[in-house]
C-alpha cells in the first residue's frame, strides 16, 4: 500500500464471487477498496475534555480516515 | 520530527512540537510547548460479501509512551489548585485510538 502515499485512494483487488455455498458456479470479479494513509495527531485534552471524561482522557486524537464514501451494486 | 522531512508526503508517525493553551476556572491561561504525536496511518476499507459487508482498518498515529509534566497556572485564586498536568510524548506510533484513555475524534 505504502505506494499510494499520502491520502485516500481506490485500491483494485478480485473477490472470487460463489452462486451457491458449494461453490458450483464460481467467478472473479475485480472491485475497490478505500485505501490510504491519512492524516492524524494526538496532543494533550482541553480542560473541558478532561471534565467531561472525569479526567480519564487526557489525550485527544484527531484524525481523517480512508473510508467508503459512495458504492454501487455489482451484479 | 527531524528537520529537513518532507511533511507532505511524509508516511508514518513521530513526535512532533505543539503548542496549546493550558487553561481552568480561576486561573490565568499559559501557552506551552511541548512534544505530541504527528503522522499518517494506515487505514482502508474494503467491501466483503458477507455481513456487515465491509471491511474496515483504521490506526492513528498516537502517543506509545508518555511522561507527565506539571506546571503552575498563574493569577489563580485563593483556593483553586493552580497546578495543571498534561502528557509529554516519548515515543509515538500508529496505533489503534483507545477510547478509555483518549478523546478519539475522526473526520472522513
Amino acid at each position: 500500500y505504502e505506494a499510494l502515499g499520502p491520502g485516500c485512494h481506490l485500491y483494485p483487488f478480485n473477490v472470487t464471487i460463489r452462486s451457491d455455498r458449494r461453490g458450483t458456479c464460481r467467478g472473479t470479479h475485480v472491485v475497490h477498496a478505500c485505501v490510504g494513509y491519512c492524516e492524524s495527531s494526538a496532543f494533550p485534552s482541553r480542560y473541558s475534555v478532561l471534565l467531561a471524561s472525569n479526567f480519564t482522557h487526557n489525550i485527544t486524537s484527531a484524525s481523517q480516515c480512508c473510508t467508503i464514501s459512495r458504492d454501487s451494486r455489482v451484479r | 520530527l527531524q528537520s529537513g522531512i518532507n511533511l507532505r508526503r511524509f508516511i508514518g508517525c513521530a513526535v512532533r512540537e505543539f503548542t496549546f493553551l493550558a487553561r481552568k476556572p480561576g486561573c490565568g491561561t499559559l501557552h506551552i510547548t511541548t512534544d505530541a504525536c504527528w503522522g499518517r496511518c494506515e487505514t482502508w476499507e474494503k467491501p466483503v460479501l458477507d455481513p456487515p459487508y465491509v471491511e474496515s482498518y483504521q490506526r492513528v498515529c498516537t502517543y506509545n509512551e508518555t511522561k507527565l509534566e506539571t506546571v503552575k497556572l498563574p493569577n489563580c485564586s485563593s483556593g483553586v489548585d493552580p497546578y495543571y498536568t498534561y502528557p509529554v510524548a516519548v515515543r509515538c506510533d500508529c496505533g489503534v485510538c483507545h477510547t478509555s484513555t483518549t478523546e478519539c475524534v475522526s473526520s472522513v
